[in-house]
């Protein structure tokens, strides 16, 4: 059975088949992604519970023309394990009402560049990049640090930041295309 | 600042926004630069392509990481939760009776042990993963009204749906009749990490009378018990131990109002319950007084 239809089937009501196939076939790399983001176990195990609270809570709201099955998964993975290491990073003397946001959100995630991506596609990709153009990505999306945070932790100004990341991004984009 | 800027969608130029389209898809702007840039986008007459573009590439990079496969018992943990859902969202769940160990009166204060700040710290509020809607992640906590409606459309929803025994309807209805009630204080509980799927609430009468109602909790690991805790200026106070039914149904009565709660909070304490806190908080909820 497809993924689509997987989610097909959580979406139109319970199905613990559906549930266990779609964890079978996505849980080492939504694990994987988690570990190396938040680089704690028992973070990594919480933020892949997270995220498949996300998937079929909202399995009737993915889009399948937008973003593979595997894009969207991992995307609230990415997005669950970055909310928990920024929630590790803050002390906060009591929980903010005003804050934070819904387990039960999932965020937007950008059509996929490409379908038939592999790991070394996108390695080879990334290797292009010179290397403060790659640090500068890696500690956004890996870490979740901020346009502030990056320039304090690699010493370089905002501009900077700003103009690494993006043309890092026209890079990877630019290699990414011509491997379709 | 110019007029011109104050005109600028989201106060920013397209050239700004087309610099920071990176930064911006990558979710690494600051909260405030953020917010500008999607004002932006969404009143500019003008097409930002890039956005796009860069945004191609960000999925992309969870490709690069090494798949591991997670524990086993993340499968079981997983599933299970998955099961709680699906019984709090069936159209017609099947029996819920509430087994709830009364609430145990909190400690006396010993004065000469005076209790350390209980910080709940690293705690964003729950909000992930709880039976509560989601827009719900959306209401500002200053709107107590609106709140109010959200939880008690929920909690209805959970009344009608749980075939609940005599006594725990009864309950029910008390404690949203409660919730209901002007003057009334309420919190909305939502569930942090191993708890992610429990949502629920607390509500006091404005004469001290409270309730707690709670889904989708976890049965409690052997030898450990759920305890209920007020938090007053950082400190704990015991609110009771707790179970829920096989169905994860808490629906608690005789919570006595503590004057200046701010928080409510529970934790995973050994059997019979703690003195104070001996684990962060997994449940979690801020005070609001109903007009």
């Amino acid at each position: 059975m497809s993924d689509e239809s997987l989610l097909e089937r959580l979406a139109a009501g319970t199905d613990q088949h559906a549930a266990s196939e779609l964890y079978d076939r996505y849980q080492g790399a939504m694990y994987g992604l988690a570990i190396r983001i938040t680089r704690d176990q028992a973070l990594a195990q919480d933020a892949v519970q997270e995220a498949f609270v996300g998937v079929w809570r909202n399995a009737s709201r993915y889009a399948a023309g937008r973003a593979s099955v595997r894009t969207w998964m991992l995307a609230i993975t990415h997005h669950r394990a970055i909310d928990i290491l920024r929630r590790r990073r803050a002390t906060i003397e009591m929980p903010d009402a005003d804050s934070g946001e819904s387990a039960l959100s999932v965020p937007d995630v950008w059509p996929d560049v490409s379908r038939s991506l592999d790991r070394d596609t996108v390695r080879g990709a990334i290797e292009t990049l010179p290397a403060a153009q790659r640090q500068a990505i890696e500690l956004a999306y890996f870490e979740g640090l901020t346009q502030v945070e990056i320039a304090e932790r690699t010493g370089a100004p905002l501009g900077t930041v700003k103009s690494r990341v993006r043309l890092g991004l026209q890079q990877m984009r630019s290699v990414l295309e011509d491997e379709r | 600042m110019s007029d011109d800027i104050r005109n600028l969608p989201g106060g920013i130029s397209c050239a700004d926004v087309s610099e920071l389209a990176g930064l911006y898809v990558l979710d690494a702007l600051e909260p405030a630069e953020a917010e500008r840039i999607a004002a932006h986008l969404a009143a500019c007459p003008e097409p930002h392509p890039e956005m796009a573009e860069l945004g191609a590439v960000v999925p992309a990079l969870a490709l690069s990481v090494d798949e591991v496969d997670a524990p086993a018992d993340l499968k079981r943990r997983v599933l299970e939760s998955y099961d709680r859902y699906a019984m709090a969202t069936a159209p017609t769940a099947g029996v819920a009776s509430a087994a709830v160990a009364a609430p145990r009166p909190a400690p006396a204060p010993d004065a000469s042990a005076p209790v350390a700040p209980w910080r709940i710290e690293d705690q964003q509020p729950a909000r992930r993963g709880s039976a509560l809607p989601q827009w719900l992640g959306w209401v500002a906590a200053g709107a107590a009204v609106l709140v109010l409606a959200v939880v008690s459309v929920w909690a209805l929803g959970i009344q009608q749906r749980a075939n609940l025994e005599t006594q725990r309807a009864e309950t029910m209805a008390a404690a949203l009749e409660t919730l209901a009630q002007p003057g009334s204080s309420f919190a909305v509980l939502e569930g942090l990490g191993p708890a992610a799927g429990v949502g629920g609430f607390v509500a006091f009468s404005p004469q001290g009378e409270g309730y707690m109602v709670m889904t989708n909790v976890p049965e409690a690991p052997a030898g450990m018990t759920y305890q209920a805790w007020y938090v007053v200026d950082g400190q704990p106070a015991s609110a009771g131990t707790m179970s829920a039914d096989a169905e994860g149904f808490v629906i608690a009565e005789g919570l006595p109002a503590v004057e200046g709660t701010d928080v409510m909070a529970i934790t995973l304490e050994p059997v019979g319950g703690s003195a104070e806190p001996t684990s962060d908080p997994i449940v979690v909820g801020e005070m609001v007084t109903r007009a």
